[in-house]
């Protein structure tokens, strides 16, 4: 008892020079300060999607807290520079059908963002797509006649559907003819252009005197918006004027301002 | 009888020591009548007497001094003595008295009291009226309500008839200091924001009985509370953390979780807020603070030896730990001479050919120097001047050495102390180093020291509590007897080794070994007397 007194008494005058600390301790407390992780499946750049046609976005993500209805996306027909909406808060299914507006672009994007109930976020763009209206199917039946040895007459048949397999009852505006003395068949070989026409015939005068050979390239085409009609018109001014399939797209697609 | 008498005069010495009285007034117009106050009415002569006097009135003289407030026959008219409003600091306990003399008050309207008010306003309230006729100097002590902030006094009395006496005198404020007591954290919570932005807001509330101000450090566990081993970086935290803080609730931190280099992601982090009342003793030169801490010992990487299986847990209190091993300058200016050469000789060089028995001495050769309490005592003395010549060869007297763990002086780490301060009091990151995982960025061993030899201390990385060449430069004397087997019985808290053996453990490797040897992990063991160019040691202090 002395002795615990004596100390009691030790304590209190040393008490001043000790340290002393304590803590405290929180309840279990959830944290996460990581992002989900998102892939968009489809698309993934390079589709050719056609006006009307709905098509499924394809997206994964996951996250430990990743709540339901925390997706949303868009899309761009302005190569990201504008985004509209889609599907907001919609669920993490990993798909989403998408009716195609009624707007055509080459440098189309989709855009989605997911997130987990701390507000995390992950958002993923698609690398461009385009949006075109269907285009008529490929002219068929050409057929060349020389036989006065002076000119071509070249005749091909009617185009009446969309391509397959939309096959679509479709009135072209109007064909046009290209023509090269090389067999070329892939789309990015260029045609000189000849004419643009309403008919299913067209006639290259004195060709047959003049060439050894010569092929022709019958595109039939639908102006939807007006652009096709300029690229005719700078064909037109331009007697030299090469032109491939893939050339005439991609002046439709450099009329529309976006990048080849 | 005469102890208990000595006890509680002690115990009376130990309060009225730092009791300090801040105000007084007993009406001598003395300097030390430091509390001002005011008289309503102002003294005159319109009454037999109302105002400081020296003479004799109703019987009484002054309390205190010569000098006393006397009120005789005050016409029926309240009478009163207010004093100063007084700020109060936190941290005290403050008591006021004064004494009063009362004579005749007899009739109904008749009184003599006194008001206290803990607050800054103007009313008077919770009056207390005293004897009222006590012929005799009488005080009143009254214990002020802790955690008052403010203290207001009025004295009143009203009577009439010149029989009719109330005195005042000596009327003192004095305030202890209330026993250092550690601060209090509570109702500590946290709540990540769900904005996305990452941050943590972090709640506590935290309180002094003495008022000290507060050093606020904040730790996360991802491990149900076995360790908080995540520390925020300053740099990401902002609010109520820091050094002297103020004491209060609702303090908040917040830590911008996301612009660590680590991720979390779970639901049971425990955020842990520490508050120390500053008064912390400030760590030894040359020494690193090792906070206790619980940690798993052994082989945890596996690669080692079955003498460091099974991995076990174990839980320290603080100690201390030198920063670098004991440098040959350091040994020489204790021992009067330095035992090393032909393997690295220099001021700045570790010691070596240095026995457990040298270390020993040396340590408390230097608690003595220091004026600190030395650690080791053989055969009952802590002095080694009474110990004889250090042994060449084993020694039983010296063998049954005695460690004092709470004395302040130096002494070598346990192995367990060891091996906790080289793997910086955390498994988190299980270094196989001390320090690293790359032996060549922290330790001098046989892949890095050419020409051979020990290298001077701290040239190499230190780990993350700050210490150097825990792996490799020199083999560390313990404490510890070794026994191969000691990890299966070894207990939990603060083990301290066999109580016997033939060999003392070594740890860390050395300058001419392989990095196998130089794990934190990794055991060794010497004779006690042996010393040899590979091994030397390192000091350690209790904490305290």
């Amino acid at each position: 008892m002395r002795k615990a007194l004596l100390a009691f008494v030790l304590c209190m005058l040393l008490g001043g020079a000790f340290a002393l600390s304590s803590y405290g301790t929180s309840a279990p407390v959830a944290n996460d300060t990581v992002d989900p992780s998102l892939s968009i499946l489809s698309p993934t750049g390079g589709e050719a999607w056609y006006i009307g046609d709905t098509n499924e976005i394809l997206w994964a993500a996951s996250d430990t807290n990743l709540v339901n209805n925390s997706v949303n996306l868009w899309y761009s027909l302005s190569s990201g520079t504008d985004y509209i909406p889609i599907a907001e808060m919609t669920d993490n299914d990993g798909t989403q059908p998408w009716l195609m507006p009624s707007t055509q672009s080459y440098n189309a994007r989709v855009k989605i963002q997911v997130s987990d109930s701390f507000g995390n976020s992950s958002e993923l763009s698609s690398a461009g797509f385009s949006i075109t209206y269907v285009p008529p199917a490929e002219p068929t039946g050409l057929m060349v006649d020389i036989s006065n040895n002076v000119d071509a007459v070249i005749n091909w048949q009617a185009v009446t559907h969309t391509i397959p397999p939309y096959n679509s009852d479709i009135t072209p505006d109007g064909y046009i003819v290209l023509y090269n003395e090389s067999p070329y068949e892939h789309d990015e070989h260029f045609f000189y252009f000849l004419t643009e026409t309403n008919s299913l015939s067209y006639t290259h005068q004195r060709v047959a005197r003049f060439r050894d050979q010569m092929f022709y390239r019958i595109v039939a085409y639908k102006d939807y918006d007006g652009r096709m009609a300029g690229v005719l018109a700078e064909a037109k001014g331009d007697s030299e004027l090469k032109l491939s399939l893939a050339e005439i797209k991609n002046r439709l697609h450099r009329t529309d301002g976006g990048v080849k | 009888m005469r102890r208990n008498i000595v006890a509680l005069l002690l115990l009376f010495c130990s309060f009225s020591l730092f009791a300090e009285t801040i105000l007084q007034q007993s009406f001598e117009s003395a300097a030390t009548d430091s509390w001002s106050y005011t008289a309503n009415p102002s003294p005159d002569a319109k009454r037999i007497w109302w105002g400081p006097t020296t003479e004799m009135m109703g019987g009484a003289i002054a309390q205190e001094g010569d000098t006393y407030w006397a009120g005789w026959d005050l016409d029926n008219v309240e009478s009163t003595v207010t004093f100063a409003t007084q700020t109060l600091q936190s941290g005290y306990t403050y008591q006021l008295s004064f004494w009063y003399f009362t004579k005749n008050l007899i009739t109904t309207n008749d009184y003599c009291r006194y008001s206290l008010m803990y607050d800054t306003g103007t009313n008077w309230d919770n009056w207390v009226t005293v004897n009222n006729n006590s012929n005799a100097w009488t005080q009143v002590t009254v214990d002020i309500p802790a955690n008052s902030n403010s203290l207001r006094l009025r004295l009143s009395s009203k009577f009439d008839g010149n029989t009719k006496y109330a005195h005042w005198d000596y009327i003192t404020v004095g305030k202890t200091p209330n026993p250092s007591t550690a601060p209090v954290v509570s109702n500590v919570s946290a709540v990540q924001r769900s904005d996305g932005s990452k941050l943590v807001d972090i709640y506590y509330d935290v309180s002094d009985a003495n008022g000290d101000l507060c050093d606020i450090t904040l730790k996360v566990s991802d491990n149900d509370g076995a360790s908080f081993d995540i520390i925020p970086s300053l740099a990401n935290l902002s609010g109520d953390f820091g050094d002297d803080l103020s004491l209060g609730t609702d303090k908040h931190i917040v830590w911008d979780a996301g612009a660590e280099s680590y991720t979390l992601e779970g639901d049971s982090y425990l955020y842990r807020i520490y508050a120390d009342d500053g008064s912390t003793p400030p760590v030894p030169e040359n020494f690193v603070y090792v906070p206790g801490g619980t940690f798993t010992m052994g082989d945890t990487r596996g690669g080692g030896y079955s003498s460091e299986l099974p991995t076990h847990s174990v839980t320290l209190n603080s100690f201390y730990l030198g920063k670098y091993q004991v440098t040959q300058a350091e040994y020489a200016a204790v021992m009067g001479s330095n035992p090393a050469s032909g393997y690295g000789v220099g001021a700045n060089y570790p010691v070596y050919y240095v026995s457990w028995y040298s270390a020993m001495k040396y340590c408390n050769l230097r608690s003595l120097d220091e004026g600190l309490t030395p650690v080791y005592s053989i055969s009952g003395s802590t002095n080694p001047t009474t110990w004889g010549t250090v042994p060449t060869s084993n020694n039983a007297t010296w063998n049954a050495a005695i460690c004092n763990w709470t004395a302040n002086g130096y002494r070598l780490p346990t192995e367990s102390e060891w091996e906790y301060a080289a793997r910086g009091a955390t498994n988190t990151p299980d270094y196989l180093y001390s320090g690293s995982d790359d032996l060549n960025a922290v330790g001098w061993y046989d892949g890095n020291n050419s020409p051979y030899g020990s290298k001077p201390v701290g040239s190499k990385a230190p780990n993350v509590l700050g210490l150097y060449d825990m792996s490799g430069n020199l083999y560390e004397w313990c404490w510890d007897w070794w026994d191969s087997s000691y990890y299966s019985s070894s207990p939990s808290s603060n083990p301290t080794g066999p109580n016997s053996g033939s060999v003392r453990v070594s740890r860390g490797g050395y300058w001419y070994y392989y990095a196998v040897f130089c794990r934190v992990a990794g055991r060794s063991g010497n004779s006690p007397y042996y010393s040899f160019y590979g091994i030397g040691f390192r000091l350690c202090r209790a904490g305290l």
